[in-house]
């Protein structure tokens, strides 16, 4: 019961992940302004930390946000549970390097940027909570049986 | 003789998973925060993709001091001085990123002095692009920032760098509304200040980028004679003036 509501909190969070990353990667390709209440979103959009090699990192989230939802839908049992929460974890760590990029060097706030920071710590919780409430028991999780 | 079956242990499972998490995600993640650190930027033409530089020092530079269209400083300041300049010359490059913010900090801040921006477009197709979308920003009264930020992100001469989504970039990191400076850069009128400076520079006798007149606001004006990178020698102009 309590890996079913777990599940259904990673889908909720992951889908409105995709939703932040998604507008900033229109955004950024449609070469217009973010709506931003903070001030600070152009600033961050345009710093050097806002890609990686070229590629923005509103598309890098994007990506995460869609392989973690592929992970929760697609895989089962323990490589949906280990695959999920590293993913989970790998974004969370990433975003917290680039939020501290934000507050101490860039000095300017994005609130999509932080939107999404939140997101993703709360996927790490999440589905490391599931992880480790597995047990490490092999085979079907109770999300397995959610249709 | 015969081994029992002993069945997996479901915690030694579980601490096995933990561990391959942990050394997985702290690789991945280091890798993912070395790439992303710093200017990637190899120079010659900016990508496309790639992210602005120069936007907090422009804004430090810049912060509190008045603008209007293509001039910087309180407009009853005894003295201002003129700047020709190409967008795309690597010696503008250089006199704005190394002389000028001293020049700023020290007479234009502290209300001595006004700057006049004036751009020329000898070099080639970029020069005009840039310096329309440069007099397009002088309409929100940004033109400063603009120029400034296209100064720390300048490209190699002549390489066709002066897109659209380069200038929409620079209008972002300047917080120019692009909308409004993208519908104003294409008309004629974006262009008339462009035939002054043209103008003004055929008066002045200057033939080369950058190169400065300077004089009591309201002139008349003088050529000023100086080595670029010489901070010194501007401010002794400046004084003499102020005198």
């Amino acid at each position: 019961m309590l890996d079913r509501r777990l599940y259904r909190t990673a889908i909720a969070l992951t889908v409105v992940g995709i939703a932040i990353a998604g507008y900033l990667t229109y955004v950024h390709y449609a070469g217009i302004q973010p709506a931003c209440s903070t001030g600070g979103c152009e600033t961050v959009q345009t710093s050097e930390w806002a890609d990686v090699y070229g590629l923005p990192v509103a598309v890098l989230g994007l990506i995460g946000y869609i392989s973690i939802l592929g992970s929760l839908l697609v895989l089962r049992g323990d490589a949906q549970l280990f695959v999920s929460a590293a993913l989970s974890l790998v974004g969370f760590l990433y975003s917290g390097y680039l939020t501290y990029q934000e507050l101490f060097t860039i000095k300017a706030i994005c609130q999509w940027c932080v939107g999404s920071a939140v997101i993703l710590t709360l996927l790490a919780i999440v589905t490391l909570w599931r992880l480790l409430a597995s047990g490490g028991a092999a085979g079907a999780t109770e999300a397995d049986n959610v249709s | 003789m015969s081994t029992a079956y002993t069945p997996p242990n479901p915690n030694k499972r579980r601490n096995v998973m933990i561990a391959a998490l942990v050394g997985i995600v702290v690789v991945v993640a280091a890798i993912l925060i070395l790439v992303s650190s710093g200017d990637n930027n190899s120079g010659g033409v900016p990508a496309a993709n790639a992210p602005l530089s120069g936007i907090k020092e422009t804004k430090a530079m810049l912060e509190g001091i008045p603008q209007q269209g293509n001039a910087l400083g309180k407009k009853n300041a005894p003295v201002t001085m003129i700047e020709y300049a190409d967008y795309q010359c690597p010696f503008c490059k250089q006199y704005a990123l190394g002389t000028m913010p001293v020049l700023i900090n020290d007479y234009v801040r502290t209300g001595k002095l006004r700057m006049e921006f004036q751009p020329l477009q000898f070099i080639g197709p970029d020069s005009e692009t840039a310096a329309r979308a440069g007099t397009a920003a002088g309409q929100q009264n940004l033109e400063w920032n603009f120029t400034h930020l296209f100064y720390f992100n300048q490209g190699t001469e002549r390489t066709g760098y002066v897109t659209d989504a380069f200038i929409n970039k620079l209008y972002a990191g300047a917080g120019v509304n692009a909308s409004k400076a993208n519908a104003y850069r294409t008309t004629p009128a974006a262009a008339v200040p462009l035939a002054e400076a043209a103008a003004g520079a055929q008066k002045y006798g200057i033939d080369s980028t950058p190169s400065f007149v300077v004089g009591p606001t309201g002139g008349p004006y003088t050529k000023l004679e100086v080595d670029i990178g010489n901070a010194d020698a501007f401010k002794s102009a400046f004084d003499a003036l102020l005198k």
